[in-house]
């Protein structure tokens, strides 16, 4: 989905997966627990919701695949391990830009004045 | 015992199979692991694997055809565009050999000529908003 400036709308998938990454590189496992975190629970992906979406960053230079390594806190299996790219963080700054952008509105509106009686 | 992990490690490899070759083999081996990961996560809090693996497979089959369209799209384009160019200059000289036999001059086929060169175009449009 594109807005009528030509900027690129994330998915929710693509979100999530860009701020798991932003506090690091990690292989697929670590994004979804980081995910996870991140929502307090409230977001779950499967392999294939994850995995799809890593293709699409990928070929999109969102993100990068770095070398294979052993995770110490898991096994000694080797694993991909991705990092966020310069594209993927402005990416995300464009994005959380928005949302900043549609919270103030939502403020102005007063459309959850409990939400945020404590900006006043 | 059917709630072993290791006998959904196998289905899920493969299910992995299903996916184009370029996504096998560029993410597969991560999807297993990652795949094994969340069952000895599941297996060792002391969940059942059932439910979970159902979801996950429901996900990756999903997945699985949301791949395989993209690439049936690249494959589909140029057939589609061969296969209109053939209909279009069909149609087009059909009509020139009627309008010509019917009206028995060549003045209507500047106006087909007209209609091809406005239907052309949009045909090429539409295709390439299909890629």
């Amino acid at each position: 989905m594109t807005t009528k400036n030509n900027i690129q709308l994330l998915t929710p998938a693509v979100f999530h997966i860009l701020l798991a990454l932003s506090s690091g590189e990690r292989h697929g496992y670590g994004i979804m627990k980081q995910v996870e975190i991140d929502s307090q629970g409230k977001v779950s992906m499967g392999p294939g919701t994850l995995y799809g979406s890593l293709k699409r960053m990928l070929d999109a230079g969102l993100v990068i695949e770095s070398d294979k390594r052993v995770d110490s806190e898991m096994d000694d299996e080797r694993r991909i391990y991705y990092q966020i790219t310069g594209i993927g963080a402005q990416a995300l700054e464009a994005e959380l830009d928005r949302y900043k952008r549609i919270v103030t509105i939502a403020q102005q509106r007063k459309l959850y004045p409990k939400t945020f009686a404590y900006d006043r | 015992m059917i709630d072993e992990p290791g006998i959904f490690h196998k289905l899920y490899k493969k299910l992995l199979t299903l996916y184009p070759r370029a996504f096998k083999e560029q993410l597969g081996e991560s999807m297993e692991q990652t795949f094994n990961d969340l069952c000895r996560e599941r297996y060792e809090a002391g969940g059942g694997l059932i439910g979970f693996v159902l979801l996950t497979f429901v996900d990756t089959l999903a997945g699985i055809i949301k791949e395989n369209i993209k690439k049936e799209n690249v494959i589909m384009v140029p057939i589609l565009r061969n296969f209109g160019v053939v209909i279009i200059s069909v149609i087009a000289a059909i009509a020139i050999l009627v309008s010509t036999y019917l009206t028995k001059n060549l003045d209507s086929m500047w106006i087909i000529l007209l209609i091809w060169s406005i239907t052309w175009p949009l045909w090429e449009w539409w295709i390439k908003d299909k890629r």
